[in-house]
Formats: structure tokens, sequence, C-alpha cells
């Protein structure tokens, strides 16, 4: 599986790291508008709220880089024909589905959980050295606490960041895939005041979990699926 | 000789729509299959049938005896092959593409590799994405990796379009190469006669999604080729002495004035025993049936035959 995994990652030619620093840069750049600069009308206030904020941002970005993901993993190969050339190696599809979708659920959970910690300290560092513009203290407590919810954000992201697959799967269309993607961000950050959709553990676990069945099923059927 | 792939009454249904219908082919090891069908035939479905990727509706494929299902990944080993026409991954170049497809066969060797360049005459390519090659270049490159892994079958759509004449020729050593020194069996498909003549042992006639013929090319060259052409205003009475008379069976009646003669028998005899029975010949003269005329006939005309 690790080999597979490699070769798909080398068909690609993936630049992860650039495309993840562009991204970072991006949030980072518009948080320290939004919070330290007098368009912030008391939205952040507290340490939880910046936090916060910057979870919804990079889940958002991330999702959508999900969706791009499975777009050039899955869908193009499809629409390239090139899926012929695969399917006619050795090896069960079921595997080499599976490969690609672990990349975009790893890629997607790893961008999103060290995003959040790197931002938010970056933040708390501009914060602390700068402006003091945010109440209170970062205690050890709160880290612990945004580090769990970090991790199980970045996980439920994850799940919610194959739900594209399905749609674009239909008829292996890229922009389906992505206009997808984007309801579901348009979904989980929607609310009011500091009310967010996707903060409800419910919503974002059935997401997650819809995203892991869309998975699981796509794998499942695929041998049985004439390559036309 | 061993029987190296053979269909069990193969059928494919699209929408209701049957594209393959009980198809029983037998291809030999070692030979060359041509397989010819106008456009549109149903040959690559059931190519695709072969290399798994479509499955049956119906019937069965073995392939070296064993039966296959969706399962059988191993077999995949033994075969290269291009359908439809030659997709690669465009961004990579044509060795980067070569040689991913040697990790996923499972067969790394960059001598190979190169052999199987030089064999197409694409050694010289550069770093150059394969997206900047010609549609020729690319049928080339798609050769080179379908043969790069030495398959015991090797399974090639229309492999001659978007060539120029000289690299048609070029190929054609290149397949019977193959066929003769690595003991390659080829299955070739093809909806130009004359390429599939030049080089098949065995073709595979297929018109509408059946099997309309399948034959050893000696036998087809040696059978239907000559005949007599008689025209007659008589034609059930020369009906009459051709059977009873001459004890002919291979003939055929065209129309109310044409009867062809397939046996061999000398003309002179022929019209004797018509003159014998006062049945008059406006005229009577041999003819030659070309290959082409025989498949024409297959593939076409056999709606008003």
């Amino acid at each position: 599986m690790l080999k597979l995994i490699r070769l798909e990652l080398r068909k690609n030619k993936f630049n992860f790291l650039k495309s993840v620093l562009i991204a970072d840069l991006a949030i980072l750049g518009f948080m320290i508008l939004i919070a330290f600069t007098s368009l912030n009308e008391g939205e952040f206030s507290s340490y939880t709220d910046l936090f916060d904020g910057v979870f919804v941002f990079v889940k958002a970005i991330y999702i959508i880089f999900a969706s791009v993901l499975l777009s050039k993993l899955v869908i193009d190969e499809y629409k390239n024909n090139t899926i012929t050339v695969l399917f006619m190696y050795p090896v069960p599809r079921k595997m080499l589905l599976t490969a690609k979708l672990i990349i975009v659920f790893v890629f997607t959970f790893l961008s999103i959980f060290l995003s959040d910690i790197v931002i938010s300290s970056i933040l708390t560092g501009v914060d602390y050295f700068m402006s003091d513009v945010i109440e209170g203290t970062v205690s050890q407590e709160l880290i612990l606490t945004h580090l769990v919810k970090a991790g199980t954000d970045a996980l439920y992201a994850a799940g919610m960041g194959l739900i594209p697959l399905y749609f674009g799967m239909r008829r292996k269309s890229v922009p389906a895939t992505i206009v997808t993607a984007i309801f579901i961000v348009m979904l989980i950050s929607s609310g009011f005041g500091s009310f967010r959709m996707g903060n409800l553990i419910g919503v974002s676990l059935s997401l997650a979990l819809v995203g892991a069945g869309i998975a699981y099923l796509s794998i499942r059927n695929i041998e049985h699926q004439d390559v036309a | 000789m061993t029987t190296i792939l053979r269909t069990w009454d193969l059928t494919k249904v699209y929408d209701e729509k049957e594209i393959v219908r009980s198809v029983n082919m037998e291809i030999q090891q070692g030979e060359i299959y041509g397989f010819l069908g106008p456009n549109g035939a149903g040959k690559t479905t059931v190519m695709k049938m072969i290399t798994n990727l479509v499955k049956p509706t119906a019937g069965e494929i073995e392939f070296f005896g064993d039966k296959m299902t969706h399962r059988s990944y191993e077999m995949l080993k033994r075969m290269g092959s291009i359908i439809e026409y030659p997709v690669f991954y465009d961004k990579l170049s044509a060795r980067e593409n070569l040689a991913l497809h040697g990790e996923y066969m499972g067969y790394y060797d960059v001598q190979a590799m190169e052999e199987a360049l030089e064999l197409v005459k694409l050694s010289a390519v550069d770093k150059k994405p394969v997206k900047q090659f010609s549609l020729g270049m690319k049928q080339r490159l798609g050769i080179a990796r379908a043969v790069m892994t030495k398959p015991e079958l090797l399974i090639l759509d229309e492999p001659i379009n978007g060539l120029d004449p000289l690299g048609i020729k070029e190929l054609r050593e290149v397949f019977r190469m193959l066929s003769r020194e690595y003991g390659m069996t080829l299955l070739i498909s093809s909806h130009i006669l004359g390429e599939i003549e030049q080089i098949a042992d065995t073709i595979g006639v297929i018109r509408e999604g059946v099997l309309v013929e399948q034959l050893a090319m000696d036998t087809i060259r040696n059978q239907n080729t000559q005949y007599i052409e008689l025209i007659t205003g008589e034609c059930t009475k020369a009906v009459y002495i051709l059977e009873h008379k001459l004890g002919l069976t291979n003939y055929k009646v065209l129309d109310p004035r044409t009867i062809r003669i397939y046996d061999d028998i000398p003309q002179l005899e022929l019209s004797k025993a018509m003159a014998e029975a006062d049945v008059e010949l406006e005229s009577m003269s041999k003819k030659h049936h070309s290959l082409e005329d025989h498949f024409v006939e297959l593939m076409g005309g056999a709606h008003n035959a």
C-alpha cells in the first residue's frame, strides 16, 4: 500500500509544502487583518474566539483543497482515460482507490491540524509582542483543550473532505467535485455571532461519517464497475 | 499448439442492447490473431473484457486454461495492451511513464525499458512531457509500454491509427518480430483489411457484436478464391444438372440468372453437361474472388446474403 501511495504521488508530482505554505500565509494575513486592526469589533476578544476563528478558516480552505486533490487523483484519471491503464495493472482496484483516498484523507487531516497549531501560535505571538488586543492569558489548560479540539476538528474535516467524491464520480466532473466542497464549507461555516454549524458535534460528526461512508462504498463498488 | 485465450459465449449488454453477442474466440499461442470488423462492431468491448476493464454480462473468458473473474489480477501480469488509443500521464516524460508502468506491473527493469524504446525507435526521446508527442509517437510509446514487460499476450486495439505509411511498415516488422522471435501471441484489431491480411495467422471477423468468422489465413487464401460464374436464363434447370449430374454442392445462386460454382471442375465438362441437357448459357467465365470481396461480404453485405 505504501508503494502504491508513493507511486500516486510520483505520478502527480505534487508539491504539497508549497501549496500549504501559500494557503497558510493567506489565512494568517487575513486573520491578522481582522483580529488586530480596527476591523475587529469585539469579535475576537478572547483566545477561544481567536482560535475558533482560525479553525473555521483553516477547515474551509483545506476541505476545498481536499476536493482539488480528489479531482486530480480520482476524477482526472477517469477524464483522461488513464484509469484504463491503471485498472489493467495486476493490482486490485480496491487497493488503487484506497491509496488515493488515503492520500486525500491524511493530507487533509495533517494540514488542518498543523495549520491550526502553527497559525494559532503565530497569532498568539503577534498578540503578545505587539498589540495585546486579546484578553486573558494562555494557560496550559487552554492549550490542551484547543489541541484536542484541533485534532478532532481536523479528523471530522478530513472525513467531510471525502464527500465531494460521490458527486464528482457521478459525472466524472471536476467542477461538481469542487462545488460540493464549497457547499460543505458554506454549510459548516454558516451561523451567526460566534455560533457555527460546524461547531455542533452532531453536524460535524455526521458529515464526517457520510464522507467515510462514501469512501467505503466507492471502494466496495469499484471492482464490479465497467470502465467504458 | 496450445490455446492461450478462449472465450465462451462472451456477451455484453449495455442499456439492454447487445454490444457483443455470444462470441467464441480461440487464440493459439504464438500466433498473430487479426480481429477485423467495422467501427462500432464490438472489437474494443471484447478487448476490454479480456483485459478485465469491462465485466461480461454473460459467458466466460479462459486465459491459459484459467477462468477469468473480476479478481483475476495475476493474469494481467501476462498481458500487455493498448485499448482504444494510448493514454499516458501527460505531464511525465516517456521514460517516467515507462518506469511507472514497470513499478505497477512489478517489473522494473531499466534495460527492458531501453530495449522497448529501441524497438519502436523512440530511444532519442528526451525529457519532454508526453503531452507534446504526436499521435504517431504516442502510438509507438504505447507499444513500447505494452511490450516492455515481455507479456505472453499482447493486445493492440487499432495500433496503426495515426501512423504514416513508413511507420506502419516498421510496426508491421515489429509485430512479426515479437511473434517470431519473442514468441508473443498478438491480438490485433483493425478495420482495415489490408493491414490485418498482411500479418495475421488467423482472422476473426466481428460484425454487430457477432463473431461471423474465425479462420486461419491459409484456409481463407485457399478458399473461395476462384469460381466459375454461369449466366443463364434457365437457372433452375442448370442447378438441377449441377447437383444431380455433376454432383456439385458448393455453388451459390446469386440471382435468377447468375450461378457461382466454387467446386473445382473443368470448364469443358461443365459446358458439355449443360449442352447435353439443352441449357442455354449466356456466358461462362472463371473469376477470381479476392480476399477483400470475401470480407466485404462478411462485414457489410451479409444483409442481403
